[in-house]
């Protein structure tokens, strides 16, 4: 009876976070179908201060006071441009959202550092993407246990999964910085991955 | 055929963190075509991406002007640039085909230069090892990353084939043979040149470079 009840909860807690996560996909396919700027409003205020909070944290941030603000108003204009490439089923607008303040961040860096690049970024991190390996069913759960597992992970853990994240440090980086050996933060990342289910042994 | 080798995934972290630079990120994105397992892997990764990015400790009282807002709005009033076309990696390594790479070295072994513009951290090159032909026995300071592109190789640690990637650091010593059917192409990453042994050390060292 009570494990039925827990049940029930958890069921609901998992169509609550269903809807909440597909609210800012849809508001993408608002701004894709009908250039909805009441949406974009909406996914400009939820996403620029995680994107600006991203971009300071990470070098962009001693660059100057003006680029982080940069960076939202370049990704959140390529959001626009690119709602159409959005698709609700293959990704949540959270990762894809992600994964251009990721590419925009690289760009920026590489333009300050006066590069000449001979290869864009998204085609080094937009790889089309393999079909199966990922179904969708297998997607949503991994949406799911990442969400919910995050918060979860012991602070020593979640601490370096934010400093390679968040301010773009290589694991020496992070060894160094913490003054732990570089297994140390390996086995913390390794540890952390295992309990997202991120991390599966290749079947040989 | 499955591929057996992987990067570490340390590795995979940090290329979907994007914090590798452009030769070590093109190693990984290349493997990522014949892996589907490390494709999946990074899939995840950039879910984790999208959640640590909402959670950063200050984003909830991060505040963006209402300047920007009103500047996104004029950007994307304006027409779109006309976007750059895409180009698969290996146009992007060889936009004239392999045999047209300017390849240098001893016969058997040949490696091309292939300089994308960004080599704060390390060289990128091509590596063409003739069926059947051995590298000499070579060590290294740095970081020695290998990508099977065609054909295959050995060495004392196993054998290699298509879209296997081998991590080798300063510790370790070795003497790739080319499997006997055909050449092999391997795509490769040093952050410090290779150190050949023997007395031939000090010529090869000037002739095969990556």
């Amino acid at each position: 009876m009570a494990s039925a009840m827990i049940d029930m909860q958890q069921r609901k807690a998992k169509s609550r976070m269903d809807r909440s996560d597909d609210e800012w996909g849809i508001l993408l396919e608002k701004i894709a179908r009908d250039q909805d700027m009441r949406a974009f409003e909406k996914i400009f205020g939820h996403f620029g201060p995680q994107i600006k909070s991203f971009a300071r944290t990470s070098s962009i941030g001693k660059l100057g006071d003006s680029f982080p603000d940069d960076l939202v108003q370049e990704v959140m204009t390529s959001v626009w441009r690119k709602a159409h490439q959005y698709d609700r089923s293959k990704a949540k607008a959270s990762t894809w959202i992600f994964t251009i303040a990721r590419n925009q961040r690289i760009d920026m860096l590489r333009r300050t550092a006066k590069l000449q690049n001979e290869v864009l970024t998204e085609e080094i991190w937009d790889e089309p993407e393999i079909d199966g390996p990922i179904v969708d069913v297998q997607r949503r759960a991994a949406e799911r246990l990442i969400h919910s597992n995050l918060g979860a992970l012991p602070p020593e853990q979640r601490e370096v999964l934010g400093k390679v994240y968040m301010e773009e440090k290589s694991h020496q980086d992070v060894a160094n910085e913490l003054g732990i050996p570089l297994g140390t933060v390996k086995s913390r990342v390794r540890l952390a991955l295992n309990k997202l289910k991120v991390l599966v042994e290749p079947a040989i | 055929m499955t591929v057996k080798w992987h990067p570490e995934f340390d590795l995979l972290v940090e290329y979907a963190a994007g914090n590798l630079c452009t030769a070590q990120a093109m190693m990984v994105a290349t493997h990522l075509q014949y892996c589907p397992h490390c494709k999946s892997a990074v899939n995840k990764l950039e879910i984790l991406g999208g959640e640590l990015m909402s959670k950063t400790p200050n984003s909830s009282s991060e505040t963006v002007s209402p300047d920007v807002w009103q500047n996104t709005l004029a950007a994307i009033a304006k027409p779109a640039p006309k976007p750059q076309p895409k180009r698969s990696l290996m146009q992007r390594i060889a936009p004239n085909g392999l045999s047209a790479l300017d390849w240098k070295g001893l016969g058997p072994v040949q490696t091309a230069h292939v300089d994308l513009g960004d080599e704060r951290n390390g060289r990128l090159s091509l590596l063409k090892i003739r069926a059947g032909a051995r590298v000499p026995v070579h060590s290294h300071h740095g970081n020695e990353w290998t990508l099977v592109l065609e054909g295959g190789f050995s060495d004392h640690m196993g054998k290699y084939n298509a879209g296997d990637f081998v991590c080798l650091d300063g510790n370790h010593k070795h003497s790739p043979v080319a499997a006997v059917n055909e050449d092999c192409i391997c795509m490769a990453y040093v952050d410090e040149q290779l150190h050949f042994q023997g007395w031939l050390g000090p010529i090869l060292n000037r002739v095969i470079k990556l």
